[in-house]
């Protein structure tokens, strides 16, 4: 009777979290302010410092995906988000990139919340764990692009040349979830210690193989769609 | 005592990050890597290379690779003009200091920004560019799309 409320719970909180990614995403579609006028110059390219997107978006609600919820979650949430808001908005070449991306920020998520990092005195480790994964994640988008083979050189050159490219967005997804995380995460966190019980739900061991396993196995569908 | 070690520790785990980044930021400002206004030139005085696609929202496309100078976005779009394949008509928007797209005319059809909730919008390599067109500098093998959709 236990499982079967904590399940209904648990679909629940999980439906919300991919209604409230999704409403959010489609509705800043287009709707984002121009970026201010600042510009960087890295390795003789000058380009604006930041390229506005709706990264910050799904990245947060993956991480409290893995923090609230876990296990098969971790993927589902992150992966419906994008597929519901991708049938409006529409998505790139390197889907499986950033599908595996988000997947890995919610496998984050899940890992502070196994390891009992999700406290007060753990948010500046919680903070710098996120900005890990996004670097993570652009580190890994990027490497797609560049594997992609458009507009850039197999060559040292052409990957630095596509990093370089990539850089206005990577400072605006870390700028931006920073923020985020800032004013969504933090507070759940002191809420969850101090205020409201956050339901800790239960996950068996297959259910964590396959979590650890589901980003893994998209990473490696990524890289396959664009070589074979 | 313990306490007041442990909040210190929290506050200066929040404190360094933070100034480190601003540090970063000034830094970049005084060395020139970081400024504020868009430079009149590439840094790279060299042709640049690109792909101008434009999709007219109907089915047509139309796709062309060129190679000028030191260039936006937003000339590229005015050399494309140059060729006589299509007709730009644009205007200098006050409110965000910038050049727009007034309308693109293609096979003696004209597609006017924001007719019916269509709009001139860009992309450089796929990705999304809410900056004005005549403030990004294109760079070598861009791909510049051009698109005429609803939003």
């Amino acid at each position: 009777m236990k499982n079967i409320s904590e399940n209904k719970n648990r679909i629940k909180i999980g439906i919300l979290l991919i209604a409230i990614g999704s409403i959010v995403r489609i509705m800043l579609h287009n709707n984002l302010p121009s970026p201010p006028l600042i510009y960087i110059t890295i390795n003789g390219l000058t380009q604006p410092m930041f390229m506005f997107d709706l990264f910050f978006v799904v990245a947060i609600i993956s991480i409290i995906s893995g923090i609230i919820l876990g296990g098969y979650y971790t993927f589902i949430i992150p992966i419906s988000t994008m597929i519901i808001s991708d049938i409006v908005i529409g998505n790139n070449w390197i889907i499986l990139f950033t599908w595996s991306g988000f997947v890995i920020l919610g496998l984050i998520g899940y890992f502070l919340k196994s390891k009992n990092k999700v406290s007060v005195k753990h948010i500046p480790g919680v903070l710098g764990l996120g900005i890990g994964g996004i670097l993570l994640y652009d580190l890994w988008t990027n490497f797609g692009t560049w594997l992609g083979g458009w507009g850039y050189t197999y060559t040292w050159a052409g990957l630095t040349l596509c990093y370089t490219k990539a850089l206005p967005f990577m400072l605006w997804h870390l700028l931006s979830t920073t923020i985020a995380m800032i004013i969504v995460l933090v507070p759940i966190i002191y809420l969850k210690e101090h205020k409201v019980t956050i339901p800790d739900f239960n996950i068996t061991q297959i259910e964590k193989r396959i979590t650890i396993a589901a980003p893994v196995l998209l990473m490696v569908l990524a890289v396959l769609s664009l070589i074979v | 005592m313990e306490q007041k070690k442990g909040s210190l520790i929290f506050a200066l785990k929040i404190i360094i990050p933070l100034l480190l980044v601003i540090s970063l930021f000034i830094g970049g400002i005084s060395t020139g890597i970081i400024t504020f206004e868009p430079p009149k030139n590439n840094i790279k005085a060299e042709p640049i290379n690109a792909t101008i696609i434009i999709d007219f929202g109907d089915g047509l496309t139309y796709s062309k690779d060129m190679t000028i100078n030191n260039s936006t976005v937003f000339n590229f779009l005015i050399d494309v003009q140059k060729i006589g394949d299509i007709s730009v008509e644009t205007y200098y928007n006050e409110q965000i200091g910038g050049y727009e797209i007034k309308s693109i005319t293609y096979l003696e059809k004209r597609y006017i920004h924001g007719q019916d909730g269509y709009w001139w919008l860009f992309y450089i390599n796929d990705q999304f560019a809410t900056t004005g067109a005549d403030k990004i500098y294109v760079n070598n093998n861009d791909s510049i799309k051009w698109k005429y959709e609803k939003f």
